[in-house]
């Protein structure tokens, strides 16, 4: 059996007297899709800050591929494939949509100077499959997106900007991929779409591992290997979703211990 | 090097350790409530310096009292201060709220420049040094080889008062309470019924008279003052800021002090360079800002994510 | 809106042919009405470009048809110098504007695209003349390896200022260069090795042995001996503009873009914020560097009063004018920030006061700038859609 793409072990982390992370230990293999579920203030999203270098633990431990992640700066990690959304939009607003995406493709291009100012054609070669590549990929999501790749990423809804910020994870080519409640705020249908555009490119790419925090119990059913469930930091459940329905923690944890 | 050499530099040090660490706290104050820096804040020091000089001589050309034109001139500074501090936060600062910092950066920075000038074109020979006068009782002090004037003892003390007193102001009052509230989480302050653009300009008013008094002061110690000292007094200030914490209260004190200390050592330790004054000041600032670029005592929390 | 390629391409020609007739015409121009009515005019065009259907297609065609508008300033440069080749003065301030813009390209590129605020940005132009001093003086080298050591100097200098700090976030750079100015003309006043208060000497530019102080005609023609420098410094912000034009048409351009915008967002996708900050920076003191070297030779002279701190200020308020990022936007600037005190006289002593005063008003209502920074497109094969 080989290591699993992703091995947390006792990760903690305080803000003072706060404990947001408390002793999680969690694997992901490569090809799963872990549903993360839990209260608001349990923990997820700063399980992903950690994950992504952005907040240092104050105790544990995390390797990716048998690295050690926290040896690593936030870029480092990045370019060891982590890629993530945030749960409120990060847009360059007045950006175009097509820069926004490249971001996310920049770590493999060639960024040396010389091959800015000095090879001006393979640069423009290189752009215009960039292009056509995003264009493909936005056209999954939403056809008004690709369509519309020169207009500032501030000029478009909520929901839009949302898609434009799974495309610059997804064009990364990540190994694991992080989404912080990627349906907030959508309708059901849209959030069905949404999903159905994630399981088409997670079926492409099966070696991807994805960790999602989602509220909505239909989204974690449909596209969810596994689910664990944080709550005060701690996790207090993994399994299957058939037995996540079931389990009487998860029920005190979000329907309070009156129940 | 005798005792009563390094006495006197003691004393100086303390002097300008007093008058940084007051500009310091406006910065950090300012920071505080609001997360910008008002770069214009040394040249409302300035401002107050010449809102002085201009009430003293209107007083001393109508009656002859000194004590009078003292107290006239430091409620005149603490006046202009304040009412450029807020005019200043109000219309400029407040409303770039949600613009880059650089912006405010830049506006408050162009703010100063229209103070600077409009003293260095407005006062009569504004662009040359003005003499300050002196005020305060001339005797003076002998320890041994140490002399001191009463004024210098007098405006040390009253420095320090104003230091300890707006600390008290800051951790005591209700004022004070606002301010911190304000700066810990401005919305959750608005919530629980503070005034937010109330606080704020307390706020402002509250640093501007710290500078006002700190212009005074300097008047009063150096005997002049000029229409472009405001820009070093904001580097320094800014930097004390800096090094001791932006947004904290006690680290900008310490970090005057440290700043008036290194001063002080290097005009002690080489005493041919005194030419290289400023020179040394700047490079000090440059030091430590490139060695503790986030601060020597506190960092504020990280952002949030 | 023009909708074929001719009615487009005439815009493109007109717009810049029109703006650089004006800026003949205030070269050219004596009278304080002459001056205030090009001024105008100026505010007026802008405004009907800004503001109208019909003026905002032609300003939607110059961008469009780039090259045509760039080629027509490439001409109008040749014909305004043209024009003026034995008037010393006018020449003299062509080069200076076109060096001050050279300067503002680069402080353009570290504050609009990366996000530093170089409040020092006159002293390190500043730096490369005295490099230029020092060299020329000392050295046998060729002047444009002189030139291209003052960028070198300034950059690095730069660099080692500010890497410590540019691995933080806040306002500490803005601090540091703010110290950084007043230090180096504080230093450069108080120490004789420099030459103190009166400066240093610097022979004419002469690349290639073309001694520019002592040319007095071309192919038989009279023409003063500042045509030359005027070609030379409009040739450095030819080269200067086409460099900034490249870094924000590439893989580069959007890697500072994010890391101004979001270090955060940037980070997580494998930038560095601090490596892409110092390329900012690096690149655009070497301009700053550069042109303040050929400023210098210019001159004949160099003292420490260039490096103050209003100097500074004067350089960021044609930056912010402009529209941070627009490059046009930094030529207009430039030219109405120093051409105008010069030659409207009242106004000389105010000019701090006033601009600051515009930057203000800037910056509170307008913060783009007067020409704001327009959308990056890339790609080559379809353009701009919708």
């Amino acid at each position: 059996m080989t290591a699993p793409l992703l091995a947390c072990s006792g990760l903690t982390m305080r803000f003072g007297g706060l404990v947001a992370l408390d002793g999680l230990d969690i694997a992901v293999e490569r090809g799963t899709t872990i549903g993360l579920v839990g209260p608001n203030g349990s923990g997820k999203t700063t399980f992903f800050n950690v994950l992504t270098g952005l907040y240092r633990p104050s105790a544990g431990a995390a390797a990716l591929a048998d690295e050690d992640i926290f040896a690593k700066s936030p870029q480092a990690i990045g370019r060891a494939g982590v890629a993530r959304t945030f749960q409120h939009c990060r847009l360059m607003l007045d950006q175009s949509v097509f820069d926004n995406i490249a971001l996310g493709a920049l770590r493999h291009r060639h960024l040396g100077l010389a091959a800015q100012f000095f090879r001006r054609r393979r640069l423009r070669e290189e752009i215009d499959a960039l292009v056509d590549q995003v264009r493909q990929l936005a056209n999954r999501f939403n056809p008004a997106i690709a369509t519309a790749l020169f207009e500032p990423a501030g000029s478009f809804t909520m929901i839009d900007r949302r898609r434009i910020e799974i495309c610059r994870a997804l064009i990364a080519n990540p190994r694991l991929l992080l989404l912080d409640e990627p349906s907030a705020g959508m309708t059901p249908e849209e959030t069905r779409r949404l999903m159905d555009d994630l399981l088409e490119f997670r079926r492409e790419s099966p070696d991807l591992a994805v960790i999602l925090v989602e509220h909505e119990m239909d989204v974690i059913r449909r596209v969810s290997n596994r689910c664990i469930v944080l709550n005060f930091g701690r996790k207090i459940f993994e399994g299957s979703f058939e037995a996540l329905i079931e389990d009487r923690d998860v029920q005190t944890a979000y329907l309070g211990s009156g129940h | 090097m005798d005792i009563g050499f390094l006495a006197q530099h003691l004393f100086n040090g303390l002097m300008l350790g007093v008058i940084y660490a007051m500009i310091a706290l406006g910065f950090s104050l300012f920071f505080g409530v609001l997360d910008v820096i008002k770069f214009s804040h040394g040249d409302v020091v300035t401002l107050g310096a010449f809102a002085a000089l201009g009430a003293i001589a209107f007083v001393g050309s109508v009656v002859p009292l000194p004590g009078l034109a003292l107290v006239l001139g430091l409620l005149a500074a603490i006046a202009a201060s304040m009412a450029a501090g807020m005019v200043i936060g109000g219309t400029l600062v407040l409303p770039l709220r949600n613009a880059p910092p650089v912006n405010v950066l830049l506006i408050t920075l162009m703010a100063g420049t229209i103070l600077r000038e409009a003293i260095r074109l407005g006062v009569p020979n504004g662009g040359n040094p003005k003499p300050f006068p002196a005020l305060l009782p001339d005797r003076r002090i002998e320890i041994g080889s140490f002399s001191v004037g009463i004024d210098s003892v007098t405006i040390l003390l009253a420095g320090l008062a104003v230091v300890v007193a707006t600390h008290h102001l800051v951790t005591r009052t209700r004022l004070g309470l606002a301010i911190r509230a304000v700066a810990q989480d401005p919305e959750v302050a608005c919530l629980s019924g503070i005034d937010f653009r109330r606080t704020v300009l307390g706020t402002f008013a509250l640093g501007s008279a710290l500078a006002a008094v700190a212009g005074c002061m300097l008047g009063l110690y150096y005997r002049e003052i000029n229409f472009s000292m405001g820009l070093v007094l904001g580097v320094i200030g800014f930097a004390a800021a800096v090094v001791g914490g932006l947004g904290s209260l006690l680290g900008p004190i310490l970090g005057g002090f440290l700043f008036a200390g290194v001063q002080t050592l290097v005009t002690i330790t080489v005493p041919s360079a005194s030419a290289y004054k400023d020179v040394a000041a700047f490079a000090v600032v440059i030091a430590l800002i490139g060695l503790f670029p986030t601060g020597l005592i506190s960092e504020r929390a990280s952002e949030r994510v | 809106m023009p909708g074929n390629g001719l009615p487009k391409r005439a815009a493109a020609v007109a717009i810049p042919a029109l703006a650089f007739a004006g800026l003949a015409w205030l070269l050219g121009a004596e009278r304080e009405w002459e001056i205030v009515t090009i001024l105008v005019g100026f505010l007026a065009v802008l405004v009907v470009l800004d503001r109208t259907q019909p003026g905002r297609a032609v300003a939607a065609a110059c961008r469009a048809e780039r090259s045509v508008a760039n080629a027509t300033a490439v001409i109008a440069t040749l014909v305004v110098l043209w024009t003026f080749r034995e008037e010393h003065f006018a020449l003299l301030m062509v080069a200076t504007v076109a060096l001050s813009a050279t300067a503002c390209v680069g402080l353009n590129i570290q504050m609009a695209f990366g996000g530093i605020a170089n409040f020092a940005a006159a002293a390190f132009f500043t730096l490369g003349a005295y490099t230029a001093a020092v060299l020329t003086g000392h050295t046998a080298l060729p002047h444009l390896l002189v030139l291209a050591a003052g960028g070198a100097v300034t950059s690095v200098l730069g660099l080692v200022l500010l890497l410590p700090v540019l691995r933080t976030r806040g306002h500490y750079v803005a601090l540091v260069t703010i110290a950084f100015g007043l230090l180096l003309r504080n230093l450069l006043e108080v120490n004789d090795t420099f030459g103190g208060p009166q400066g240093m000497k610097i022979p004419a530019f002469a690349p290639f042995g073309f001694d520019f102080g002592t040319i007095t005609s071309i192919a038989g023609i009279e023409v003063s001996f500042y045509l030359p420098y005027a070609l030379a410094a409009a040739a450095l912000f030819g080269m200067a503009f086409l460099a900034a034009r490249c870094l924000e048409l590439s893989w580069i351009g959007i890697a500072i873009d994010a890391v101004r915008t979001d270090p955060i967002a940037a980070s997580t996708f494998g930038l560095s914020p601090a490596r892409w900050k110092a390329t900012a920076f690096l690149i655009g003191n070497a301009m700053i560097g550069v042109a303040g070297a050929l400023y210098g030779m210019m001159n004949g002279f160099v003292n420490p009063n260039g490096a103050g701190f209003g100097e500074s200020l004067t350089l960021i308020s044609i930056v912010v004018l402009g529209g941070l990022g627009n490059l046009w936007g930094t030529v207009a600037a430039s030219a109405v920030v120093l051409a105008l005190p010069e030659k409207l006289q009242p106004i000389q002593e105010y000019r701090l006061l006033i601009f600051a005063a515009v930057v203000i008003a800037i910056l509170r209502f307008r913060p783009g700038g007067l020409l704001p920074r327009p959308l990056r497109v890339l790609g080559s094969r379809d353009g701009v859609e919708a």
